[in-house]
């Protein structure tokens, strides 16, 4: 047991705490509450709805294994080095965090559409990328980098450069140093990004509607199948929803349970 | 080597014969860290040369600009802080270097093992570096750059973060691996000085001010710092005669001549602290040394009181007295007092 040390927080501040508290977690209570508990299983076993988790867990992994290829060495670069306009690369590089999604949706499809930058050139090319399962997995990576590169930047500084430079002077080479010094330092850091990339892959909406649009088992994800199932039966989106929170509540616990051994 | 790095105030040349090993000592912020880090390829000089062995390590005169990165320079670099890779075990920690140049991974262990030994270690080869104390972790990082053959070993004050009961141990090992090794040393440590290098380099604000055998430059110090490494009390002057200098205030000061002085060329003179006895009235008639100070601090160590003062430029004057007669002095700071030292208790010698 840890000895109980004074907090030196005046006793009100619990109330709006409590009430923030109540206030995320009534929701969901209250939704759980409306499950039709003896037609749970029938309604999350759907054609459609197995189809739209089935989708949503491939193009999530695949979004956050992308994330990692392209994240890991975005963070390295701006974490140790430096170059003019740096802190403008890094501002821009975190804009879709602050962007709504519908937005980044559209500004795929003028780049990778029809009619977009890269589109065209793709398609002489006989590559078609809006309104597939690529384009869903492109929209979900978009939303969710910028999650993995501030995680593993912060990591990456507060680990700091100094087991770099003494692996160098042993003879490593930066790939060496890399790979069996810098990575594993940074593996919780790495996993956890890649934790929070998963699930904002996972809840993806805006950018993926606008961008890939709601074709069954192409593109529909869970959030597009409840969006879609809530006009026309009610208890399958509710079912559905708890399946969402379900798997986001296992997803914050594995981060936890890494961050705190 | 030479280095200049204009933002840290560095500007140096420093020579090293094979096998030598160099202390280096100096006040904080004198450069000895940035010298390490230039000659460990972390930190790139403005301007500059070096070469160990046939090999250059920058050339920052030349147009082509030479500039090797630090791991194909075959210098390993041991800091204050072991700084053992925290994921791998003490064996994996020391079989990196081995690795890193293309070893096998039994192999690499095997030489791994070696070391470990060397440095007493061997069995704390499957311990993780949380596991191990503080001296014990110094040991394996010594093995750790060993293993990894080096050319030149740069030592960061290696002994600074260790207790005092760990200490000893690790200098007898450093003792034993670095003989016949290159390396410099950074030290704070006037034993280190003494007991890892046969020579030592003396920097202040960059520059070096001091150089040559260690025992020599302990004995004959020329600047304020290495006079208080030495534990000794320095006075600088101009010689009156080929046994007496005369300092900026006008004191006379006769020793024991220790090389030749000439008449009206700078010289120093050199006295130890267990030498002085210090009055409260200026003894008058006596053949020795007087010189009128003021007390700034007293430092009580055993049955001992160290009393430092000031003369009247500031420089620091060093008296050791026992406790009893600190006491019937009635010392204490701002108090005017004379420190007296015999002719024969002082060395001078030509700056």
């Amino acid at each position: 047991m840890r000895p109980k040390v004074y907090s030196g927080l005046p006793r009100w501040v619990f109330v709006p705490a409590a009430a923030g508290a109540v206030f995320v977690l009534l929701p969901l209570v209250a939704m759980a509450a409306k499950v039709q508990w003896s037609q749970f299983f029938t309604l999350i076993t759907s054609e459609s709805s197995i189809a739209a988790l089935k989708l949503s867990l491939q193009t999530s992994t695949a979004s956050t294994v992308l994330c990692i290829v392209l994240g890991v060495p975005m963070a390295m670069v701006l974490a140790r080095t430096s170059f003019p306009g740096q802190r403008v690369v890094r501002s821009l590089m975190l804009l879709p965090l602050v962007l709504p999604p519908v937005v980044g949706g559209i500004a795929l499809l003028y780049t990778f559409g029809r009619r977009g930058l890269l589109g065209h050139s793709l398609e002489v090319l006989g590559i078609q990328i809006a309104f597939s399962t690529t384009a869903v997995v492109l929209a979900q990576a978009f939303v969710a980098l910028p999650f993995l590169v501030v995680a593993l930047e912060g990591t990456l500084r507060t680990v700091g450069q100094r087991y770099e430079i003494v692996a160098a002077t042993l003879g490593g080479r930066p790939t060496t140093v890399l790979m069996r010094v810098t990575l594993p330092l940074v593996l919780p850091g790495l996993l956890s990004g890649a934790v929070l990339s998963f699930a904002r892959s996972l809840g993806e909406f805006g950018a993926t509607l606008t961008f890939a649009g709601s074709l069954q088992g192409v593109t529909r994800t869970l959030p597009l199948e409840i969006y879609l199932q809530r006009e026309t039966d009610a208890d399958a989106a509710v079912a559905l929803s708890l399946v969402l929170v379900v798997i986001a509540v296992l997803v914050v616990g594995l981060a936890q349970g890494r961050r705190s051994p | 080597m030479s280095a200049t790095v204009t933002a840290r105030d560095l500007d140096l040349e420093l020579q090293m014969a094979a096998g030598e090993r160099v202390a280096v000592l100096g006040p904080n912020g004198a450069g000895k860290s940035t010298l390490l880090a230039v000659l460990a390829g972390i930190l790139r000089p403005d301007a500059g040369k070096a070469t160990l062995g046939d090999r250059v390590l920058y050339d920052r005169d030349s147009p082509r600009g030479v500039w090797l990165p630090p791991h194909s320079r075959g210098i390993a670099l041991l800091a204050q802080d072991p700084l053992l890779f925290p994921h791998l075990s003490a064996l994996d920690n020391v079989a990196f270097g081995p690795r890193a140049v293309g070893e096998r991974p039994a192999e690499a262990r095997a030489t791994a093992r070696r070391w470990l030994g060397e440095v007493g270690a061997g069995e704390l080869a499957d311990r993780r570096p949380s596991q191990l104390s503080g001296g014990q972790a110094q040991r394996v990082a010594i093995a750790r750059a060993l293993a990894a053959q080096p050319r030149l070993l740069l030592l960061d004050e290696p002994m600074a973060a260790l207790d005092v009961g760990a200490a000893p141990l690790l200098r007898r090992v450093l003792r034993r691996v670095l003989a016949d090794r290159a390396a410099l040393i950074v030290t704070h440590d006037l034993l280190d000085a003494l007991l890892l290098a046969s020579r030592v380099v003396v920097i202040d604000h960059g520059r070096i001010v001091e150089s040559g055998p260690t025992e020599e430059v302990i004995q004959r110090p020329r600047t304020p710092f290495t006079a208080r490494i030495a534990g000794l009390n320095l006075v600088k002057g101009v010689a009156t005669s080929r046994t007496h200098l005369r300092d900026a205030h006008g004191v006379e000061v006769e020793g024991s001549p220790s090389g030749d002085l000439v008449e009206g060329e700078p010289a120093l003179a050199v006295f130890s602290p267990t030498a002085v006895a210090v009055y409260v009235e200026p003894p008058h008639g006596s053949p020795r040394n007087t010189f009128p100070v003021t007390v700034a601090e007293l430092e009580p160590r055993d049955a001992q009181v160290r009393v430092r003062s000031h003369d009247r430029s500031g420089a620091t004057f060093l008296a050791d007295v026992t406790a009893s007669s600190a006491s019937e002095l009635d010392l204490y700071p701002g108090k005017h007092v004379s420190y007296s030292v015999k002719a024969t208790a002082v060395t001078i010698y030509p700056a």
